[in-house]
């Protein structure tokens, strides 16, 4: 057996071999791993086997099952769980499946025993391998535990036009699961995948709960949106809000618009403001009217533009503005960068990320009211993190997702 | 200053926040903040203001946890600028925060809405200065009116801040446009019966008992309140929670600490008043209490009173028969030696104040009728733990006898509530082998390992909760007069019975043997955390 050390205290114990593909095997193998691992690691402890959920996670290519395997170890500080991490190589070769084995232990908060999660990497080598893949991991779910399928990169293909899935393996391993992770920010062509992942929603497969970790990089914004109607003395503006601009960072090649769009979406079906009556478009921006309950229209504008520390397709700013009874309000979230003067421990030379957003509330133009919180770099692993804390349906985004992509139809014509 | 925020508090008098909730926060599935608002301190140069209030504000900030415009105020006697205080402030977060190193932007953000009043708490015009200061606030900060009066001060204090609060009008429960104002009171709340009555009767005369929280910081603990979600969330354990099955119930909070800094506190106090009172009757309320018919304050809170209400007092023979107190001696813990108590500095050396008790309490009720409930809690025990142990009553027919097993240990189900939090339910197992022979064996649950996630620290919670307008984890007048009824009636009975010898346990054990011997009288044993 090897052991390396992972990040921060995170060790892992890789099986010696390769394992046959069917079930007993691989249950065996892993009865010997950890009884290897519970001899105790380099610190000589043994460990604790523990088991939130099965997390089936789809590896695109080669490339990415490196770092696919860091963000599972880092998993189990938080969600111990049995993880198949699966990877179709395709090729011209014989077909054949290889399977093998690790696990992933950390000491617990306080100290004591390692708490350990396990992972079976399967790769499907040849031609149509793939097709044996769901028969080869469905066996392997540990029961009564929720099956969470975590595709990174929006399955390619795997949809026709018609929205139908025919590809193996995401459809019979959809079948399967309780709930779909993808993210949206990665969408070849943004705002087409984002309909085609509500039509997989709501038609196909309506009792797999989908989740999108482009919507979970909205909480901090929606939560600061929503703080700034506490006090009870701008509430009123709320329902008075006359225009509401958001604008995201637009990458080089492509503008993806979708969490901007998700959070007009979630601003909309909150508000129970209607379909726009007016729309305007342009290279991954739009303006449009909406209406509010009272027939009241309300101007939205999803821009795009440059935004330091700030990936592409991240939302950069808000600005909402509202009337009541003869005031003027105007209330502003925006990213905060701080450069190198607040970097901390960037990894792999990945630029310092605007870790900051400020918020201004201003009343007739006067008395500002200004702060500035945390939000984080919110790495992959944080957002699944979070992704993997909220399970099932969550009606919030579902409502919010229904509009963008309503939205997105009328921007792109459909 | 007479800008947009003044004009709107006014022509919003008539809003209240029920008719227009916000409809942002629906469904969001995150923390709810709440409204804008100021938190005096009073006691604002102190230790627990340092190392536990201002190091909570900064964590709640760094989770995006308090409102916009949020402010804090310092009152206190030593003169100093908001800029002094301001940065004595950060010195010490920067040491006792749970998360380090501080962020820089947070922080000051957090900064700027500091403040400092010097002033004397019996003195009015200080509060005349802090008043006016509150309004500027809820002019500038959009504060409008919402305030927490934090009383970290000796309890001597509290008499005088609560009359002067009242004295300049600043304990009005609902100010124009909606404000409200809350106050927070830290324990010892009173030494006994009569002087609990005494401070909450003058409480009362100024605040509503709506308006007040008591605060024990042992309910903001995550696993305490998971007491209830463990009792009440799940079907398996409510139907064998009661007197058929259940032998009985261990309470143990043990620390392996001395009385360090406290020992002028203590001395006056002892364990009976400083852990027993509070935190010990509360977990036994949580334990034994009937469901709730809501999960909210008024319902959880009747339930648990309902249970020390149930606790008859004890007269002196019940204290003679069912109380051990104790103090240490000298002794060692983790290898090191350690001083007995009354060698410990600013204690008497004749003191008699008990640093242990053990007890015995029945919850006379249809469900717990018979069921003991064995108390303990002691200064300078072997380790630090707290955890209550429920002991199931033995099967019914021994059926592994004629095999050669010559008894079965009692299923036994742990919570454990600190340092390593979790479940353990130990219960028996058959050894592999040709042979019948059973041992027992721990099914071990530890939210370290489920959730790999650093709890906020207790006053997070309970600050977050005050501000937000939510007293289920705060102590009712009903609940503190109830466990000082019984807490007083062995202070009584301690007064007419003749002292222990003191000290009676060496520092490092499990406290006197009286305390084993309670238990043996009763063919039981302690647990050993």
């Amino acid at each position: 057996m090897d052991t390396k050390e992972e990040e921060n205290r995170v060790q892992t114990f890789v099986g010696g071999k390769p394992v046959g593909v069917d079930a007993r095997a691989v249950e065996r193998e892993l009865t010997n791993l950890w009884a290897a691992a519970s001899m105790g690691g380099d610190n000589g402890l043994a460990v604790i086997r523990f088991c939130l959920m099965n997390l089936i996670a789809y590896a695109p290519d080669e490339s990415k099952v490196g770092a696919m395997t860091e963000t599972v170890a880092s998993l189990a500080s938080y969600y111990p769980s049995r993880t198949i991490m699966l990877l179709n190589q395709q090729g011209d070769g014989q077909d054949s499946i290889e399977t093998s084995l690790a696990a992933h232990c950390r000491l617990p908060v306080g100290g004591g025993r390692p708490i350990c999660g396990e992972q079976i990497n399967i790769t499907a080598k040849g031609p149509s391998a793939s097709a044996d893949l769901p028969g080869t991991v469905i066996p392997l779910l540990v029961s009564d535990l929720p099956v969470v399928l975590w595709w990174p990169n929006w399955p390619q293909g795997a949809l026709t036009e018609d929205y139908k899935i025919q590809q193996y393996p995401f459809g019979s391993l959809l079948a399967s699961a309780d709930e779909l992770i993808v993210d949206s920010i990665v969408f070849p062509r943004p705002v087409k995948d984002m309909a085609r992942l509500a039509q997989l929603r709501e038609k196909d497969n309506p009792a797999v709960a989908t989740n999108d970790l482009n919507w979970i990089r909205l909480t901090s914004w929606r939560q600061l949106t929503a703080q700034i109607f506490d006090a009870l003395y701008l509430r009123p503006f709320l329902n008075g809000l006359t225009s509401v601009e958001v604008r995201y960072k637009r990458g080089k090649d492509v503008a993806n618009p979708n969490q901007a769009l998700l959070l007009i979406g979630w601003l909309a079906s909150r508000m129970n403001w209607q379909a726009p009556i007016e729309m305007e478009t342009g290279d991954g921006v739009c303006s449009m009217t909406m209406s509010s309950g009272d027939d009241r229209p309300i101007a939205v504008d999803i821009l795009n533009g440059r935004g330091d520390g700030v990936w592409p397709g991240d939302v950069i700013d808000i600005t909402l503005h509202g009337e009541f009874d003869g005031h003027k309000g105007t209330f502003t979230l925006a990213r905060k960068y701080f450069g190198e003067d607040n970097r901390r421990d960037w990894e792999g030379g990945l630029p310092p990320i605007a870790e900051h957003i400020s918020t201004s509330i201003e009343v007739d133009g006067q008395n500002k009211i200004e702060r500035t919180v945390h939000i984080g770099a919110r790495s992959n692993d944080e957002l699944l993190v979070e992704a993997l804390g909220n399970l099932g349906h969550d009606p919030l985004y579902e409502a919010a997702l229904r509009i963008a992509v309503g939205l997105g139809n009328r921007r792109t014509g459909k | 200053m007479t800008g947009g925020l003044q004009k709107l508090n006014t022509s919003f008098d008539e809003i209240n926040d029920s008719a227009l909730g916000n409809p942002l926060w629906e469904g969001l599935g995150i923390q709810r903040t709440a409204e804008p608002c100021v938190m005096v301190i009073f006691g604002a140069t102190g230790d627990l203001t340092h190392r536990k209030l201002i190091p909570a504000l900064y964590n709640l900030a760094l989770d995006r946890l308090l409102p916009n415009g949020f402010s804090v105020v310092g009152f206190a006697r030593r003169p100093l600028t908001d800029q002094q205080f301001t940065q004595d402030v950060h010195d010490t977060v920067a040491q006792y925060s749970r998360r380090k190193p501080l962020d820089p932007t947070v922080w000051n953000s957090l900064a700027k809405g500091m403040h400092y009043v010097q002033g004397d708490f019996g003195d009015e015009k200080s509060y005349e200065k802090l008043a006016t200061l509150l309004g500027d606030l809820d002019r500038t900060q959009g504060t409008s009116g919402n305030r927490v009066f934090y009383l970290a001060t000796p309890p001597t204090a509290y008499e005088d801040i609560i009359h002067n609060l009242g004295q300049a009008g600043l304990a009005r429960q609902h100010w124009a446009g909606g404000g409200w104002t809350r106050i927070v009171i830290e324990k010892p709340f009173g030494t006994d019966l009569a002087t609990a009555r005494d401070l909450n009767t003058k409480l009362s005369a100024v605040f509503n008992e709506e308006q007040t929280y008591r605060i024990d910081h042992y309910l903001g603990k995550e696993t305490v309140q998971n007491i209830l979600v463990f009792r009440f969330a799940n079907t398996i354990f409510e139907p064998i929670w009661n007197r058929q099955y259940v032998d009985h119930v261990q309470i143990t909070v043990a620390e392996n600490l001395g009385v360090e800094e406290r020992a002028g506190y203590y001395e006056g106090a002892g364990t009976i008043r400083d852990m027993v009172q509070n935190h010990m009757m509360q977990q036994l309320a949580l334990t034994a209490m009937e469901p709730p018919v809501a999960f909210d304050a008024n319902a959880i809170r009747d339930e648990k009173v309902k249970v020390l209400r149930a606790i008859k007092p004890l007269d002196a023979r019940d204290v003679a028969e069912r109380v051990v107190r104790g103090q240490y001696g000298p002794g060692s813990i983790n290898g090191e030696h350690v001083v007995g108590y009354r060698q410990e500095q600013k204690v008497n050396p004749n003191s008699t104040t008990d640093t242990f008790v053990a007890m015995k309490l029945f919850v006379e009720n249809w469900r717990w009728q018979d069921v003991p409930f064995y108390l303990r809690t002691g200064k300078r025990l072997p380790v630090r733990a707290t955890e209550i142990a429920i002991r199931f009553k033995p099967v019914p027919l021994q059926l592994f006898r004629q095999m050669g097993v010559a008894a079965l240990e009692q299923n036994i189900l742990a919570l454990q509530i600190q340092p390593d939090e979790g479940i353990t339910l130990k219960f028996e197992s058959k050894v592999p082998s040709a042979r019948m022979r059973l041992r027992s064996v721990n099914m071990d649950f530890r939210y370290s390992a489920a959730f790999g996630v650093q709890p906020a620290d207790a006053y997070e919670r309970l600050i977050l909760d005050v501000l937000i307008g939510d007293s289920t984890l705060f102590t009712r007048r009903d609940e503190v007069e109830a466990a000082w009824t019984l807490v007083t009636s062995i202070l009584d009975g301690w007064k007419v019975l003749p002292p222990p010898v003191f000290p009676n346990y060496e520092a490092g054990s499990w406290g006197p043997i009286a305390a084993q011997q309670m238990m043996a009288r009763d063919d039981r044993v302690w647990r050993r955390p």
